[in-house]
């Protein structure tokens, strides 16, 4: 539409202008070459009516300046005199001293790249340089080239349009300004009766603008249309050679006492690409553009080798400053003085040298960073590619190193090992045999000294072990040997205790009774055979408990089993009951190394996608918002946006430092929000001017509201490598900011869990946490440790926290559960399960998942209305895969979702129905507020129990309250660890089971961070 | 009071009371105590219509003598729940995990061998 209205308004305004060009062609082609100067001067005089008419603040137009102004407001006269100005450049350039390819070239570009009346000034400049450089009849002959571009273009343009980022669209763009230049030039030729190489000549210039063209039109019509440079490939590159080297071809025509401008700029265009891309690239263009001034010069060689040199001179002093860069120009410009033949030439060479050490030097800093934010650089790179690639590596790293470090957790926790955040198992030393040691090493030595005991009785023995290095510590847990001896020594705990042979066979014998019980198990394991028959003959006529040893071999090799193919427990060899039995069946073994497979495989596939988010670029928005900061007077270094991440976007902004404390960051949010087209907001803003203290300790900073700090391991990567380039950085880079904005989240989270032991001064066996997951979810989880006192308790808040580390290492929802459940199934003492109660609350979409593994119903409620969800499912540790239920649902401003023990569902255990009785006890409670709700819950629970209706008391409630989000842990307890205990009334209630009442309500997030 | 009857291979057990926290551990080991009496038995039939409650510490012991009598390749079954504790074994996925009939019979439909024995 824009293109449309454009040239309606070219057609409208240029009436007249066309009217005037046209009588000055008549006269020029009538006229013939004395009337050349006359000529010109009426198409100067006309240019400049045009340029007064289209620059309608102007003097000379100012009565129908507001009609112009109304038709070319949006044109700056700077703009439309540059196009005027390279037009004449290009149109003066020729190369071998009479082809002029550059000045079509021009006017294709301001055509194709531009609209018309941006074009015509170029037109007009090139037709005049033309006429001065090449004569009356090459400016005859790019009119008439223009013309017929001018006629094809418009139904040539959708073609060229669609196809101009392949290689149709450079050719088809070729070959049309071949064909139109060969038809100018021949016909301006045949005018001018130039004679009969007239084709041959119009050919081979038609041919240079048609090849010009094919590079420089695509490229220059994608700057045009997207509003800023790409990061140039090898087409770009050649296509901005090309153009300067059109430039410089035009003005070495202009020679001022001996010194050519078009010089100058061909030694400050080298040291530039040699100072932004490297002494080879600036070699290159050097060489590059000394060719086209020999060229256009007709013979002037040497600047090849001035130009080559001043450009990689440039780029090889560029480290030292610029200074010496720009000495370097003269420097280079020197060695080309032994090849002059007279000084004068010299001394001119020295001039264009320091004109272009000084051009060089003035060169605003701000020019060079754009160019080298998008130019390649030494290594191949530019800013923007290795900011991008250090980001996505960065991103790779943390994830896989939370990966790493989750799933090395939930190994040591399949034998044994604490599992979870240490931190949250600080208060659970009480009876936790399995943290008391540590993870894997401990279990393994743990188990070592049970078997010495169980080898070796007697003190001496045992204390004489202990001082001595392990002979089982450093084998392997799984090795046969150790199995065989694990298997003997359970053997004769069972069966050999107690007897009156004991010292015959286990002290006297004992070597000997080792290789007959070995023998056996080998031929339970092999043969199955399991009769006194299948007891060596000397073990026979010396056992007198022949049946107990056969009973405990088979025990004892079924428990072998299940230890091999799940490498033990860990708490083996006790000696009890517990433990000896085969804990898995292989189908739950299968299972289980299933499960985890697929949890490697989707955290692999859930990394490698986020890698591939974060690897694709908006170029388009960092574009739009690098250009309307700038505009605004904020100085913008690089921009990043992403459609990845948390909430789908990532901005991340360098710029220069604020000029007061935040005044840019307040200032960012807002305008990039609007740019994005939804409201974001800052969740890091780094200012400093050196390495900052704390990185190695991992400290993270506040951000500018002091109450966000990003959370996970990829953010932590990124910021600081952030940090650490600017420690690092450049000296130019010293005092940056960079800011981090994401897409405002809707919602906040506010939560209130309300624990009430079972009894008084009793641990209860509940655990519960509202944790930050870091991306924007909160999870809000009850575990339920079957049972009540600190053994529950224990195995809840392990479960507890190994659900929040799994799902903080971004592990989906039912992957979490199901590990969960196969550690509590191998860990767990015989009948000891939990619940796991589980709900991810997406902040931006207010959308819940909730995972139930044996957990009571949760409750939503909206206003005065209450719904139920949940189905019948099975505990964790009961079975793998377990049976978990999961939901999805979206929740709505003010929404409260209230999720209890089974200690509230089972309040009214006597046989009452008693689920509606809670639901309206939740529609009663006060709407508003969490806590009135959970109070209420509880309340109604406490008073519905056996025990409360016969005493008619309370407990002692503990409660732990969370505020808004993005605190990065809200809450996180199980029962006596809630902050704020209140005792009411302090007296003994006797309810069946350890009550807990999590209500979380969704609200729309802070205005402020809005 | 745990009622024991041994059909054939099969071991029915008839409970009543409560089966909650407070009596959880002796629950276990009564269970445990018949089970490993009877080392041949492969299932084991636990009759509840007299249970009046039960909670998740009573259906953990539940769960635990499921797990011990499938490492011998035999099961635990429920028959006859009354509804709180049928209410209270769905909620806790024990239909998934183990079978529960309406009705000892109904349970031993499959055996046909019948020898008694009583416990207290």
């Amino acid at each position: 539409m824009d293109g449309d209205n454009n040239i309606d308004a070219y057609k409208r305004v240029g009436g007249s202008g066309s009217s005037r060009k046209g009588k000055g062609r008549g006269k020029r082609a009538a006229s013939g070459q004395r009337q050349e100067s006359r000529t010109r001067r009426k198409q100067a005089r006309g240019t400049g009516s045009d340029r007064r008419a289209l620059d309608g603040s102007s003097g000379g137009g100012r009565k129908g300046g507001s009609a112009h102004a109304q038709l070319f407001g949006k044109y700056s006269a700077a703009t439309l005199w540059g196009g005027a100005a390279i037009g004449f450049v290009c149109g003066f350039a020729t190369l071998f001293g009479g082809y002029g390819p550059f000045g079509i070239l021009a006017v294709t570009v301001a055509l194709f790249g531009w609209d018309i009346v941006y074009a015509m000034p170029v037109i007009a400049g090139a037709l005049v340089g033309t006429a001065l450089g090449a004569g009356a009849s090459a400016a005859i002959g790019l009119a008439i080239s223009a013309a017929l571009l001018e006629v094809i273009r418009k139904p040539l343009w959708p073609h060229i349009a669609k196809s101009s980022d392949g290689q149709a669209g450079s050719w088809a763009t070729g070959a049309c300004v071949l064909l139109c230049t060969f038809i100018g030039s021949a016909l301006a030729h045949e005018i001018s009766g130039s004679g009969v190489h007239v084709p041959v000549v119009s050919l081979v210039e038609a041919g240079l603008a048609g090849a010009s063209a094919a590079v420089v039109v695509p490229t220059v019509t994608t700057w045009a249309q997207s509003g800023r440079m790409k990061v140039p490939g090898r087409v770009e590159s050649a296509a901005l050679l090309v153009m300067v080297a059109a430039i410089c071809a035009g003005l070495d025509w202009i020679s001022i006492a001996g010194v050519s401008p078009g010089a100058a700029v061909g030694l400050y265009a080298s040291a530039i690409a040699g100072v932004l891309a490297g002494p080879g690239a600036g070699a290159i263009v050097g060489a590059a553009l000394g060719v086209g001034l020999s060229i256009a010069s007709s013979g002037q060689g040497i600047l090849i080798g001035v130009l080559t040199l001043a450009g990689a001179a440039s780029g090889i002093v560029s480290k030292h400053g610029r200074a010496v860069t720009a000495f370097s120009i003269v420097l280079a410009a020197t060695f080309s003085g032994y090849q002059l033949r007279t000084i004068a030439e010299f001394t001119a060479r020295m001039i264009e040298a320091s004109v272009a050490a000084i051009g060089f030097l003035i060169t605003p800093e701000w020019l060079l960073s754009e160019f080298s934010w998008r130019l390649p650089e030494k290594i191949g790179e530019s800013d923007c590619d290795r900011t991008r690639m250090d980001g996505v590596h960065h991103l790779i790293m943390g994830k896989l190193s939370m990966l790493g470090r989750t799933f090395g957790e939930l190994a040591a926790a399949y034998q044994g090992g604490p599992i979870g955040d240490s931190k949250d198992m600080d208060d659970s030393d009480g009876g936790a045999d399995d943290s008391s040691g540590g993870r894997r090493a401990p279990a393994s030595l743990e188990a070592s000294a049970d078997l010495r005991e169980d080898l070796l009785p007697g003190q001496a023995w045992r204390s004489d072990i202990q001082e001595i290095d392990d002979p089982f510590e450093a084998a392997s847990y799984d090795s046969p040997d150790i199995r065989a001896a694990r298997a003997a020594a359970f053997i004769r705990s069972q069966a050999c205790n107690g007897c009156p042979r004991y010292d015959v066979c286990w002290r006297d014998m004992v070597f000997r009774t080792y290789r007959d019980l070995v023998d056996l198990l080998a031929a339970i394991e092999l043969f199955g055979e399991s009769g006194t028959e299948s007891l060596p003959d000397g073990f026979k006529h010396r056992c007198t408990r022949t049946e107990r040893v056969i009973a405990a071999s088979l025990t004892a090799t079924g428990r072998r089993r299940a230890g091999a193919t799940l490498a033990g427990r860990g708490r083996l060899g006790k000696g009890g009951q517990q433990g000896t039995e085969a804990i898995l069946d292989k189908s739950s073994a299968v299972s289980i190394l299933a499960l985890q497979m697929a949890g490697v495989a989707d955290a692999i596939s859930r990394v490698s996608s986020q890698a591939q988010g974060m690897a694709r670029f908006d170029e388009e928005a960092e574009g739009l918002i690098r250009r309307q900061l700038l505009a605004a007077g904020i100085g913008i270094k690089s921009v990043r946006v992403s459609w990845t991440g948390y909430g789908g976007l990532e901005v991340y902004i360098v710029k220069s430092p604020c000029r007061q404390d935040g005044e840019c960051v307040r200032a960012i949010a807002p305008l990039v929000g609007d740019i994005i087209g939804r409201p974001v907001s800052v969740w890091q803003a780094d200012c400093f001017y050196a390495r900052p203290e704390g990185i190695e300790g991992g400290e993270l900073d506040t951000d500018e509201n002091g109450t966000h700090r990003s959370s996970t391991a990829a953010e932590i990567g990124i910021e600081r490598l952030w940090k650490l380039k600017s420690g690092r950085g450049r000296p130019g880079e010293c005092g940056q900011c960079s800011v981090r904005l994401l897409p405002a989240r809707k919602y906040d989270l506010e939560s209130e869990a309300v624990t009430l032991p079972r009894m008084m001064g009793e641990t209860s066996g509940d655990s519960h946490a509202v944790v930050n997951l870091g991306d924007g979810r909160m999870a809000v989880i009850i575990a339920d440790g079957m049972g009540v006192g600190e053994p529950a308790s224990r195995e809840s808040g392990a479960a507890v926290a190994m659900l929040v580390r799994l799902l903080e290492a971004g592990l989906d929802l039912d992957f979490a559960v199901q590990s969960v459940n196969a550690v509590m199934l191998l860990r767990s003492e015989d009948d000891r399960f939990t619940t796991v109660d589980l709900a991810v609350v997406d902040l931006y979409t207010g959308q819940a998942e909730m995972v139930k593994a044996g957990a009571p119903p949760s409750f939503i409620k909206r206003g005065h209305d209450v719904i139920a969800i949940g189905d019948p499912s099975v505990p964790a540790g009961v079975q793998a895969p377990t049976r978990v239920m999961r939901y999805r649902m979206n929740l709505e401003e003010g929404d409260i979702l209230i999720m209890v023990s089974d200690g509230v569902t089972e309040a009214g255990g006597d046989g009452r129905e008693f689920g509606m009785e809670l639901v309206r006890v939740m529609e009663r409670a006060d709407s508003d507020l969490p806590r009135n709700v959970a109070e209420d819950v509880v309340e109604w629970a406490r008073g519905t129990s056996p025990g409360a209706r016969n005493a008619g008391g309370g407990g002692k409630e503990q409660r732990t309250q969370a505020g808004p989000t993005p605190t990065r842990q809200a809450a996180h307890g199980r029962g006596r660890r809630g902050g704020g205990g209140r005792d009411e009334g302090g007296r003994s209630i006797e309810s069946r089971d350890d009550i807990t009442v999590l209500a979380v309500r969704l609200s729309l997030a802070d205005a402020r961070r809005m | 009071m745990i009622r024991c009857t041994l059909y054939g291979k099969s071991l029915v057990l008839e409970v009543a009371g409560e089966l909650d926290l407070n009596n959880a551990e002796e629950f276990r080991t009564a269970l445990d105590s018949l089970i490993d009496s009877h080392p041949d038995v492969r299932q084991v039939v636990l009759c509840m219509d007299q249970v009046t409650f039960i909670d998740s510490s009573g259906i953990g012991v539940l769960f635990g003598r499921q797990r011990r009598m499938a490492s011998r390749g035999g099961a635990l079954s429920i028959a006859s729940p009354g509804p709180q504790a049928r209410r209270a074994l769905d909620l806790l996925g024990v239909p998934s995990i183990m079978r529960v009939y309406d009705s000892r019979e109904q349970a031993l439909a499959a055996e046909a061998e019948v020898r008694k024995c009583t416990r207290k």
